[in-house]
Protein backbone atom coordinates (compact mmCIF):
# COMPACT_ATOMS: atom_id res chain seq x y z
CA UNK A 1 0.00 0.00 0.00
CA UNK A 2 1.36 3.36 -0.70
CA UNK A 3 2.36 5.58 2.06
CA UNK A 4 0.18 8.66 2.54
CA UNK A 5 1.27 11.99 3.17
CA UNK A 6 2.06 13.26 6.46
CA UNK A 7 1.44 17.08 5.00
CA UNK A 8 -0.59 17.88 1.98
CA UNK A 9 -1.32 21.32 1.14
CA UNK A 10 -4.26 21.43 -1.10
CA UNK A 11 -4.78 24.93 -3.65
CA UNK A 12 -3.45 26.90 -0.90
CA UNK A 13 -3.58 30.43 -0.95
CA UNK A 14 -1.97 33.30 0.92
CA UNK A 15 -2.87 37.29 0.48
CA UNK A 16 -2.38 40.10 3.02
CA UNK A 17 -4.50 42.75 2.98
CA UNK A 18 -3.95 46.40 3.59
CA UNK A 19 -6.36 49.09 3.44
CA UNK A 20 -5.15 50.55 -0.15
CA UNK A 21 -3.89 47.30 -1.52
CA UNK A 22 -4.29 42.76 -1.66
CA UNK A 23 -0.74 41.70 -1.81
CA UNK A 24 -1.10 38.20 -3.43
CA UNK A 25 1.72 36.12 -2.16
CA UNK A 26 0.88 32.79 -4.10
CA UNK A 27 -2.11 30.94 -4.60
CA UNK A 28 -3.26 27.46 -6.41
CA UNK A 29 -0.12 26.20 -4.35
CA UNK A 30 -0.60 21.99 -3.49
CA UNK A 31 1.62 19.84 -2.28
CA UNK A 32 2.53 16.55 -1.26
CA UNK A 33 5.22 15.82 2.04
CA UNK A 34 5.68 12.23 2.98
CA UNK A 35 7.23 10.50 5.85
CA UNK A 36 10.83 11.06 5.65
CA UNK A 37 10.58 13.71 2.84
CA UNK A 38 13.57 16.19 2.97
CA UNK A 39 11.94 19.38 1.25
CA UNK A 40 13.66 22.58 0.60
CA UNK A 41 11.85 25.67 0.09
CA UNK A 42 14.13 27.71 -1.63
CA UNK A 43 13.94 31.06 -3.62
CA UNK A 44 14.42 35.13 -2.84
CA UNK A 45 13.84 37.22 -0.34
CA UNK A 46 10.29 37.98 -0.22
CA UNK A 47 9.09 34.94 -2.21
CA UNK A 48 7.07 33.67 0.49
CA UNK A 49 9.36 30.89 1.45
CA UNK A 50 8.37 31.92 5.66
CA UNK A 51 5.25 32.78 4.92
CA UNK A 52 4.79 29.01 3.28
CA UNK A 53 6.66 27.80 6.05
CA UNK A 54 4.83 29.52 8.76
CA UNK A 55 1.77 27.93 6.97
CA UNK A 56 2.60 24.44 7.07
CA UNK A 57 3.66 24.94 10.85
CA UNK A 58 0.36 26.21 11.48
CA UNK A 59 1.81 29.45 12.57
CA UNK A 60 -0.23 31.53 9.87
CA UNK A 61 -3.40 31.04 8.34
CA UNK A 62 -3.96 30.70 4.58
CA UNK A 63 -6.30 32.97 2.88
CA UNK A 64 -8.23 29.71 1.36
CA UNK A 65 -7.21 26.23 0.55
CA UNK A 66 -6.68 23.17 2.81
CA UNK A 67 -3.75 21.95 4.80
CA UNK A 68 -3.62 18.54 6.04
CA UNK A 69 -1.15 17.36 8.75
CA UNK A 70 -1.60 13.30 9.74
CA UNK A 71 -4.96 13.92 7.69
CA UNK A 72 -6.31 16.40 10.40
CA UNK A 73 -6.84 20.39 8.20
CA UNK A 74 -5.48 22.71 10.63
CA UNK A 75 -6.39 25.62 8.86
CA UNK A 76 -9.85 24.65 11.41
CA UNK A 77 -7.89 23.99 14.28
CA UNK A 78 -8.04 26.44 17.46
CA UNK A 79 -4.97 27.77 18.22
CA UNK A 80 -4.55 25.26 21.73
CA UNK A 81 -4.90 22.62 19.54
CA UNK A 82 -2.65 24.09 17.03
CA UNK A 83 0.00 24.52 20.04
CA UNK A 84 -0.97 20.90 21.02
CA UNK A 85 -0.38 19.33 17.17
CA UNK A 86 3.13 21.38 16.88
CA UNK A 87 4.46 20.19 20.61
CA UNK A 88 3.26 16.45 19.59
CA UNK A 89 4.88 16.18 15.99
CA UNK A 90 6.58 19.22 15.45
CA UNK A 91 9.93 20.86 16.34
CA UNK A 92 10.52 24.63 14.59
CA UNK A 93 13.33 26.99 14.30
CA UNK A 94 12.09 30.37 13.12
CA UNK A 95 14.69 32.62 10.88
CA UNK A 96 14.57 35.06 13.98
CA UNK A 97 15.57 32.02 16.58
CA UNK A 98 13.05 33.51 19.26
CA UNK A 99 15.19 32.22 22.23
CA UNK A 100 14.50 33.65 25.29
CA UNK A 101 17.75 35.64 26.25
CA UNK A 102 17.20 35.61 29.93
CA UNK A 103 17.28 32.27 30.12
CA UNK A 104 20.23 29.98 29.98
CA UNK A 105 20.94 27.31 26.43
CA UNK A 106 19.83 24.78 28.66
CA UNK A 107 16.26 26.63 30.24
CA UNK A 108 15.93 27.40 26.63
CA UNK A 109 16.06 23.82 24.91
CA UNK A 110 14.12 22.91 27.67
CA UNK A 111 11.00 24.27 27.27
CA UNK A 112 9.31 22.17 24.56
CA UNK A 113 10.30 19.43 27.45
CA UNK A 114 8.04 21.67 29.90
CA UNK A 115 5.24 22.32 26.86
CA UNK A 116 4.69 18.21 26.76
CA UNK A 117 4.44 17.99 30.69
CA UNK A 118 8.16 15.29 30.42
CA UNK A 119 9.41 14.91 34.18
CA UNK A 120 12.22 16.53 35.39
CA UNK A 121 14.79 13.85 35.55
CA UNK A 122 13.85 12.74 31.78
CA UNK A 123 14.19 16.38 30.29
CA UNK A 124 17.95 16.71 32.31
CA UNK A 125 18.96 13.43 30.27
CA UNK A 126 17.39 14.64 26.97
CA UNK A 127 18.52 17.95 26.71
CA UNK A 128 22.17 16.11 27.58
CA UNK A 129 21.64 14.25 24.66
CA UNK A 130 20.68 17.19 22.28
CA UNK A 131 23.65 19.04 23.57
CA UNK A 132 25.82 16.90 22.84
CA UNK A 133 24.73 15.96 19.58
CA UNK A 134 24.22 19.62 18.51
CA UNK A 135 28.41 20.09 20.11
CA UNK A 136 26.93 22.37 22.83
CA UNK A 137 27.77 20.36 25.92
CA UNK A 138 29.00 22.45 28.57
CA UNK A 139 27.43 25.25 27.36
CA UNK A 140 24.33 24.34 28.54
CA UNK A 141 24.75 27.16 32.05
CA UNK A 142 25.67 30.00 29.26
CA UNK A 143 22.99 32.73 28.77
CA UNK A 144 21.97 33.18 25.71
CA UNK A 145 23.17 36.91 25.55
CA UNK A 146 26.35 35.81 25.35
CA UNK A 147 26.70 33.79 22.14
CA UNK A 148 27.54 34.53 19.46
CA UNK A 149 25.13 34.05 16.45
CA UNK A 150 26.51 30.63 15.13
CA UNK A 151 25.88 29.26 18.48
CA UNK A 152 22.23 30.73 18.95
CA UNK A 153 21.24 29.14 15.78
CA UNK A 154 22.41 25.57 16.78
CA UNK A 155 20.88 26.01 20.16
CA UNK A 156 17.85 27.02 17.99
CA UNK A 157 18.01 23.81 15.97
CA UNK A 158 18.91 21.79 19.38
CA UNK A 159 15.35 23.04 20.64
CA UNK A 160 13.73 21.75 17.72
CA UNK A 161 15.08 18.60 17.76
CA UNK A 162 14.94 18.02 21.63
CA UNK A 163 11.43 16.20 21.91
CA UNK A 164 12.58 13.71 18.88
CA UNK A 165 9.53 15.11 17.08
CA UNK A 166 8.71 13.24 13.43
CA UNK A 167 8.30 16.54 11.52
CA UNK A 168 11.32 19.15 11.76
CA UNK A 169 10.82 22.86 9.86
CA UNK A 170 13.27 24.95 10.39
CA UNK A 171 13.27 28.21 8.70
CA UNK A 172 16.95 29.37 7.61
CA UNK A 173 19.16 27.60 9.28
CA UNK A 174 22.12 28.35 7.40
CA UNK A 175 21.65 32.06 7.33
CA UNK A 176 24.55 34.17 8.50
CA UNK A 177 26.49 31.35 9.44
CA UNK A 178 30.39 30.48 8.74
CA UNK A 179 30.92 28.18 6.30
CA UNK A 180 32.19 25.31 8.95
CA UNK A 181 29.07 25.60 11.09
CA UNK A 182 26.93 25.60 7.56
CA UNK A 183 28.79 22.25 6.70
CA UNK A 184 28.42 20.65 10.09
CA UNK A 185 24.23 21.82 10.26
CA UNK A 186 23.42 20.67 6.55
CA UNK A 187 25.70 16.92 7.84
CA UNK A 188 23.15 17.28 10.86
CA UNK A 189 20.29 17.31 8.91
CA UNK A 190 21.43 14.87 6.60
CA UNK A 191 21.94 12.46 9.30
CA UNK A 192 18.31 13.22 10.67
CA UNK A 193 16.98 12.66 7.51
CA UNK A 194 18.92 9.46 6.52
CA UNK A 195 19.33 7.61 9.80
CA UNK A 196 16.84 8.37 11.93
CA UNK A 197 14.20 8.79 8.86
CA UNK A 198 13.03 12.87 10.01
CA UNK A 199 10.36 14.68 8.11
CA UNK A 200 12.25 17.77 7.12
CA UNK A 201 11.22 21.07 6.06
CA UNK A 202 13.94 23.53 5.63
CA UNK A 203 13.42 26.55 4.06
CA UNK A 204 16.60 28.05 2.63
CA UNK A 205 18.46 30.83 -0.14
CA UNK A 206 21.38 29.02 -0.80
CA UNK A 207 21.91 26.13 -2.97
CA UNK A 208 24.17 23.80 -0.96
CA UNK A 209 20.89 22.46 1.23
CA UNK A 210 19.06 22.10 -1.74
CA UNK A 211 21.67 19.82 -3.00
CA UNK A 212 20.86 17.00 -0.15
CA UNK A 213 17.51 17.92 0.02
CA UNK A 214 15.02 14.89 -1.74
CA UNK A 215 12.13 17.47 -3.07
CA UNK A 216 12.98 20.83 -3.84
CA UNK A 217 10.30 23.56 -4.48
CA UNK A 218 11.22 26.37 -5.63
CA UNK A 219 9.08 30.20 -4.86
CA UNK A 220 9.65 32.81 -7.58
CA UNK A 221 9.55 36.23 -6.15
CA UNK A 222 6.21 37.33 -8.32
CA UNK A 223 3.38 38.68 -5.27
CA UNK A 224 0.89 40.51 -7.05
CA UNK A 225 -0.38 43.55 -5.56
CA UNK A 226 -3.76 45.18 -6.43
CA UNK A 227 -5.79 48.01 -5.04
CA UNK A 228 -8.36 46.71 -2.23
CA UNK A 229 -11.11 47.41 -4.34
CA UNK A 230 -10.84 45.85 -7.32
CA UNK A 231 -12.17 42.43 -8.41
CA UNK A 232 -10.14 39.56 -7.41
CA UNK A 233 -11.30 37.50 -10.28
CA UNK A 234 -9.44 39.22 -12.81
CA UNK A 235 -6.46 38.89 -10.62
CA UNK A 236 -3.62 36.21 -12.68
CA UNK A 237 -3.43 32.90 -11.08
CA UNK A 238 0.24 32.26 -9.65
CA UNK A 239 0.90 28.66 -9.21
CA UNK A 240 3.93 26.59 -8.72
CA UNK B 1 -2.54 7.28 35.44
CA UNK B 2 -2.60 9.07 32.09
CA UNK B 3 -4.96 11.87 33.33
CA UNK B 4 -2.63 12.42 36.78
CA UNK B 5 0.53 12.58 33.97
CA UNK B 6 -1.03 15.23 31.96
CA UNK B 7 -2.38 16.94 35.10
CA UNK B 8 1.40 17.33 36.69
CA UNK B 9 2.60 18.16 33.24
CA UNK B 10 -0.10 21.21 33.01
CA UNK B 11 1.07 22.22 36.83
CA UNK B 12 4.47 21.90 35.82
CA UNK B 13 4.15 24.34 32.76
CA UNK B 14 1.74 27.00 34.95
CA UNK B 15 4.52 26.92 37.36
CA UNK B 16 7.64 27.15 35.45
CA UNK B 17 5.44 30.41 33.16
CA UNK B 18 4.68 32.21 36.75
CA UNK B 19 7.81 31.52 38.04
CA UNK B 20 9.58 33.23 34.97
CA UNK B 21 7.16 35.23 34.65
CA UNK B 22 7.90 37.38 38.26
CA UNK B 23 12.39 36.35 38.08
CA UNK B 24 12.73 37.38 34.36
CA UNK B 25 10.90 40.81 34.19
CA UNK B 26 12.49 42.23 37.68
CA UNK B 27 12.82 45.55 37.07
CA UNK B 28 9.61 45.63 35.17
CA UNK B 29 7.90 43.72 37.99
CA UNK B 30 9.73 46.14 40.76
CA UNK B 31 7.96 49.28 39.05
CA UNK B 32 4.92 47.62 38.90
CA UNK B 33 4.95 46.74 42.50
CA UNK B 34 6.02 50.61 43.49
CA UNK B 35 3.19 52.08 41.61
CA UNK B 36 0.59 49.82 42.81
CA UNK B 37 1.67 49.88 46.55
CA UNK B 38 2.20 53.90 45.91
CA UNK B 39 -1.48 54.00 45.27
CA UNK B 40 -2.90 51.69 47.88
CA UNK B 41 -1.37 53.80 50.46
CA UNK B 42 -2.17 57.06 49.04
CA UNK B 43 -5.65 55.76 48.86
CA UNK B 44 -5.84 54.76 52.41
CA UNK B 45 -3.82 57.90 53.96
CA UNK B 46 -5.81 60.36 52.11
CA UNK B 47 -9.28 57.83 52.82
CA UNK B 48 -8.06 58.17 56.88
CA UNK B 49 -7.53 62.45 56.18
CA UNK B 50 -11.32 62.67 55.18
CA UNK B 51 -12.41 59.70 57.78
CA UNK B 52 -14.28 57.84 55.36
CA UNK B 53 -14.40 53.83 54.94
CA UNK B 54 -13.06 53.11 51.56
CA UNK B 55 -15.51 50.11 51.37
CA UNK B 56 -18.53 51.71 52.28
CA UNK B 57 -18.83 55.66 51.14
CA UNK B 58 -18.81 57.11 48.22
CA UNK B 59 -15.23 58.90 48.72
CA UNK B 60 -13.59 55.68 49.03
CA UNK B 61 -15.46 53.50 46.08
CA UNK B 62 -13.44 56.28 43.82
CA UNK B 63 -10.19 56.04 45.77
CA UNK B 64 -11.05 52.38 45.09
CA UNK B 65 -11.76 53.54 41.29
CA UNK B 66 -8.59 55.40 41.49
CA UNK B 67 -6.21 52.13 42.99
CA UNK B 68 -7.95 49.69 40.01
CA UNK B 69 -7.44 52.43 37.38
CA UNK B 70 -3.54 52.47 38.23
CA UNK B 71 -3.17 49.04 39.04
CA UNK B 72 -4.79 48.20 36.04
CA UNK B 73 -2.86 50.16 33.55
CA UNK B 74 0.24 49.07 35.42
CA UNK B 75 -0.55 45.39 35.18
CA UNK B 76 -1.80 45.78 31.17
CA UNK B 77 2.05 47.15 30.74
CA UNK B 78 3.72 43.82 32.28
CA UNK B 79 1.31 41.90 30.18
CA UNK B 80 2.73 43.87 27.24
CA UNK B 81 5.62 43.51 27.64
CA UNK B 82 5.89 39.55 28.30
CA UNK B 83 3.99 39.02 25.55
CA UNK B 84 6.84 38.01 22.90
CA UNK B 85 7.81 35.83 25.58
CA UNK B 86 4.46 34.02 25.64
CA UNK B 87 4.63 33.87 22.02
CA UNK B 88 7.32 31.97 21.53
CA UNK B 89 6.32 29.71 24.29
CA UNK B 90 3.26 29.10 22.29
CA UNK B 91 5.57 28.03 19.02
CA UNK B 92 6.76 25.66 21.09
CA UNK B 93 3.93 23.54 21.96
CA UNK B 94 2.70 25.67 25.19
CA UNK B 95 -1.04 26.28 24.73
CA UNK B 96 -2.17 29.73 24.91
CA UNK B 97 -5.24 28.77 27.76
CA UNK B 98 -1.97 27.41 29.87
CA UNK B 99 -0.23 30.65 29.69
CA UNK B 100 -2.61 33.39 29.76
CA UNK B 101 -3.87 31.68 33.05
CA UNK B 102 -0.13 31.47 34.23
CA UNK B 103 0.31 35.38 33.33
CA UNK B 104 -2.94 36.03 34.80
CA UNK B 105 -1.20 34.82 38.23
CA UNK B 106 2.28 36.50 37.57
CA UNK B 107 -0.20 40.01 37.39
CA UNK B 108 -2.25 38.51 40.64
CA UNK B 109 1.18 38.30 42.11
CA UNK B 110 2.30 41.55 41.24
CA UNK B 111 -1.02 43.83 42.20
CA UNK B 112 -1.21 41.69 45.44
CA UNK B 113 1.84 42.15 46.02
CA UNK B 114 2.09 45.84 45.79
CA UNK B 115 -1.19 46.08 48.03
CA UNK B 116 -0.03 44.46 50.62
CA UNK B 117 3.36 46.75 50.45
CA UNK B 118 1.00 49.32 50.63
CA UNK B 119 -0.68 48.06 53.20
CA UNK B 120 2.22 47.62 55.53
CA UNK B 121 3.57 50.87 54.83
CA UNK B 122 0.03 52.65 55.90
CA UNK B 123 0.58 50.47 59.07
CA UNK B 124 4.02 51.44 59.57
CA UNK B 125 3.06 54.93 59.45
CA UNK B 126 0.17 54.73 61.26
CA UNK B 127 0.54 51.66 63.84
CA UNK B 128 -3.31 52.30 65.24
CA UNK B 129 -4.82 52.28 61.66
CA UNK B 130 -5.26 48.31 62.02
CA UNK B 131 -9.11 48.04 62.23
CA UNK B 132 -9.47 51.01 59.36
CA UNK B 133 -6.54 48.72 57.04
CA UNK B 134 -8.86 45.58 58.15
CA UNK B 135 -12.03 47.03 57.04
CA UNK B 136 -10.18 47.67 53.44
CA UNK B 137 -8.58 44.70 52.74
CA UNK B 138 -11.62 43.02 51.14
CA UNK B 139 -12.39 45.87 48.89
CA UNK B 140 -8.10 46.24 47.78
CA UNK B 141 -7.92 42.43 47.29
CA UNK B 142 -10.82 42.53 44.84
CA UNK B 143 -9.73 45.36 43.61
CA UNK B 144 -6.07 44.00 42.77
CA UNK B 145 -7.96 40.98 41.47
CA UNK B 146 -10.23 43.17 38.49
CA UNK B 147 -7.14 45.00 37.49
CA UNK B 148 -5.46 41.91 36.60
CA UNK B 149 -7.93 41.54 33.73
CA UNK B 150 -7.15 44.01 31.33
CA UNK B 151 -3.68 42.34 31.21
CA UNK B 152 -5.09 38.52 31.09
CA UNK B 153 -7.98 39.56 28.33
CA UNK B 154 -5.06 41.41 26.30
CA UNK B 155 -2.88 38.13 26.61
CA UNK B 156 -5.50 35.60 26.01
CA UNK B 157 -6.70 37.46 22.39
CA UNK B 158 -3.03 37.83 21.37
CA UNK B 159 -2.51 34.21 21.77
CA UNK B 160 -5.49 33.05 20.50
CA UNK B 161 -4.03 34.64 17.28
CA UNK B 162 -2.06 33.52 14.46
CA UNK B 163 1.52 34.83 14.48
CA UNK B 164 1.26 36.56 11.13
CA UNK B 165 -2.37 38.20 12.11
CA UNK B 166 -0.42 39.39 15.26
CA UNK B 167 1.96 41.29 12.99
CA UNK B 168 -0.25 42.54 10.39
CA UNK B 169 -2.14 44.41 13.19
CA UNK B 170 0.84 45.26 14.92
Amino acid sequence: MPEKPIIRLIDVEKVYRTEDEVILIFNGLSLDIYPNDFLVITGSTGSGKTTLMNIIAGLDRPSSGMVLVNGVDITKLSEDKLSRLRAKLMGISLQSQSLLPNLTVYENVELPLIARGVPPRKRAEMVEQVLDVIGLLGKGYRRIERLSFGERQCVSIARALVTDPPILVLDEPTQHLDPMTTEFIISLLRGLHMRKGKTLIVTTRTRKLADVATKVLQLRKRSFRYPASEDRAASPRLSE
Amino acid sequence: MKTAKGLAGWVYSVKWITTHGIRDFRKLNVVAIVLVSSSVFFALYLAQKMNCSLSSSLEGFSLLALITLVSSLTLHHVAEKSLKNLLVLKVLGFDPLTSSFSQWLVLIFLGITGASIGCATFLLQSPSSLKFLLDSAFALVACELLAAVPGFVLVARSLNKSLAELSENA
